[in-house]
């Protein structure tokens, strides 16, 4: 198994630990939420490998903490935010549809204006399909045959 | 790859992605961190090179995670 946090020296003062990420199982939406927590505990950068292939994240303590347990608990939050926004995403439908129960429930108005705003689209869509209709001599209408 | 801070004599340089910090968010740091950091010209494609005419790390970090919020928000 490939390494996934190693701590290196920067200097003799500093050192840091880096994070190889596979972006395929961690979104870059993950790690961005997933640092912002972190950013109290640790200096955070972002690079990608050689190939773009993975995303490295370069974390500097900011408060003496053992590096790889810091490293252990980012990725802890990582997948924090991943279920997170799993759920959000698989629920997305779901919130919208009580959100629009309640806001119609407080002032029915909201209702017949969105009622009124489908049915708008509904005739644009419907005047854009009409095909073009040209007057004969008799001012009878016909398709315009194509040649 | 290797760390994207590279020491110089009185200064260090900061390599950032393009795939992973937005034009947006490194100009916005650059304001807030001016006469501290300035875009500087950088070899490799597909990322913006940033120098820092001080020797003290701490302020590269504190810039980073300056940035990496600005990518949250």
């Amino acid at each position: 198994m490939k390494k996934i946090i190693s701590v290196h020296n920067f200097d003799k003062d500093t050192k840091y630990a880096k994070l190889t990420l596979n972006p395929k199982i961690y979104t870059l939406q993950s790690i961005y939420a997933a640092g912002y927590v972190f950013l109290d505990k640790a200096y955070i950068l972002l690079d990608q490998d050689k190939n773009n292939k993975n995303i490295e994240v370069y974390l500097f303590s900011k408060n003496n903490q053992d590096f790889k347990n810091l490293g252990l608990e980012f990725f802890n939050e990582i997948l924090n935010y991943s279920h997170y926004f799993s759920r959000v995403e698989s629920n997305a439908g779901i919130i919208k549809t009580i959100m629009q129960r309640v806001l119609f429930s407080v002032n029915p108005k909201f209702a017949e204006e969105a009622e009124e705003q489908e049915m708008q689209e509904l005739l644009k869509e419907l005047e854009k399909e009409e095909p073009v209709r040209s007057k004969n001599r008799y001012g009878f209408t016909h398709k315009k045959r194509k040649k | 790859m290797a760390l994207p801070i590279k020491k110089e004599k009185n200064s260090f340089r900061l390599s950032l992605s393009d795939n992973l910090y937005s034009t947006t968010s490194i100009q916005k740091s650059l304001q807030d961190f001016h006469g501290l950091a300035k875009k500087s010209r950088f070899k490799n494609k597909g990322y913006t090179g940033i120098k820092f005419n001080t020797p003290d790390l701490n302020s590269i970090l504190e810039f980073s995670n300056y940035l990496l919020s600005l990518q949250r928000s």
